[in-house]
């Protein structure tokens, strides 16, 4: 849109000239859809995709199944849980957590002995 | 919720008694979760929560902003996918291109394109369909499927995925795209029995 130089006068038949995509068509509008879900897409693609499909119904009906497919994605949650967690594996991490406090404590304690 | 989180972050670098086991409890089954999706065995699920566990009590001291905690936590949780899977055999990846996800075409020539998307919620939310989801799912390539599990399923922002897989923003998009399109694929192909007879809603 932010041509630099504008010269008056010279008015240019490329304003004429036909916009890069005149009709977006089906396969265009197939690569930009889970963006279009997304909220992700600047409102002229959202509009030239809005365009095609009030009169396209197939895309229309790939458009809604896909959109419930990231639904259906979102709520599934897997049936299967962990188990308990294990006493040794318990441990483990303890031991972790508890060398990373002290680690941590003495670190604290030397900056502040060097003030 | 956010309060509560950096309280238990706090808690958590401070030693506070307690603040272990309401992390282990509350953030292991989350871990699980996106663990199980990629691994697609309980037994390797839980060990790889156990080691995201244990590089996080590790590194405790790099996690800056408790609110990072979620994508933190969930770095390392796929590094240890990774590491875990280097191990054993995991699918070739297999890029997936645009053109082989297009619909097919029916009898006459036009896209066949069954909208399933108005069935009712007992026959799309129940336990089969949740299977479906799982199987379609577990039958993406890796990238897609860490792409997928983490955009769609634990809802984290195009931004915080690029951040824990290591991608730009761009990829992320392509490849969740890809693969919506992949688990849509495999959807509508269980669903198309259900819709073929019934009459299309307004
Ligand atoms: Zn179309």
């Amino acid at each position: 849109m932010s041509k630099k130089e504008r010269k008056p006068g010279k008015r240019r038949a490329r304003a004429q000239a036909a916009p890069t995509s005149a009709h977006m068509d089906c396969r265009e509008l197939f690569a930009l859809l889970s963006q279009y879900l997304d909220a992700e897409l600047k409102p002229e693609a959202c509009s030239e995709i809005e365009r095609h499909l009030k009169d396209c119904a197939p895309c229309v009906a790939f458009l809604n199944t896909l959109r419930k497919t990231a639904e259906l994605c979102r709520q599934y949650r897997p049936a299967e849980a962990p188990r308990p967690l294990r006493q040794e594996a318990r441990e483990q991490l303890r031991a972790a957590y508890q060398a990373a406090c002290l680690s941590r404590k003495s670190k604290v304690q030397g900056s502040k002995s060097k003030v | 919720m956010e309060q509560g989180l950096v309280q238990l972050v706090s808690d958590l670098q401070a030693g506070e008694r307690g603040a272990f086991d309401r992390f282990v409890e509350l953030y292991r089954p989350k871990i699980f979760a996106f663990s199980y999706g990629m691994c697609g065995h309980r037994e390797d699920a839980e060990d790889v929560a156990q080691e995201t566990l244990l590089q996080a009590f590790r590194r405790l001291d790099t996690l800056r902003a408790p609110e990072a905690l979620n994508t933190w936590l969930l770095r390392i949780a796929r590094n240890a996918c990774l590491l875990k899977h280097r191990k054993s055999k995991f699918a070739p990846e297999h890029e997936m291109s645009l053109q082989e996800l297009m619909p097919g075409k029916d009898g006459e020539g036009l896209p066949d394109v069954p909208d399933w998307s108005r069935l009712p919620d007992e026959e799309l939310l129940n336990a089969e369909m949740g299977e479906q989801i799982r199987q379609a799912i577990a039958k993406l390539a890796p990238k897609y499927r860490m792409v997928l599990l983490l955009r769609d399923v634990q809802q984290l922002s195009t931004a915080e995925v690029a951040a824990i897989v290591g991608i730009t923003e761009e990829a992320v998009k392509t490849q969740l795209h890809r693969a919506r399109l992949a688990v849509r694929e495999k959807l509508t192909r269980y669903l198309k029995p259900r819709i073929a007879g019934a009459p299309v809603s307004p």
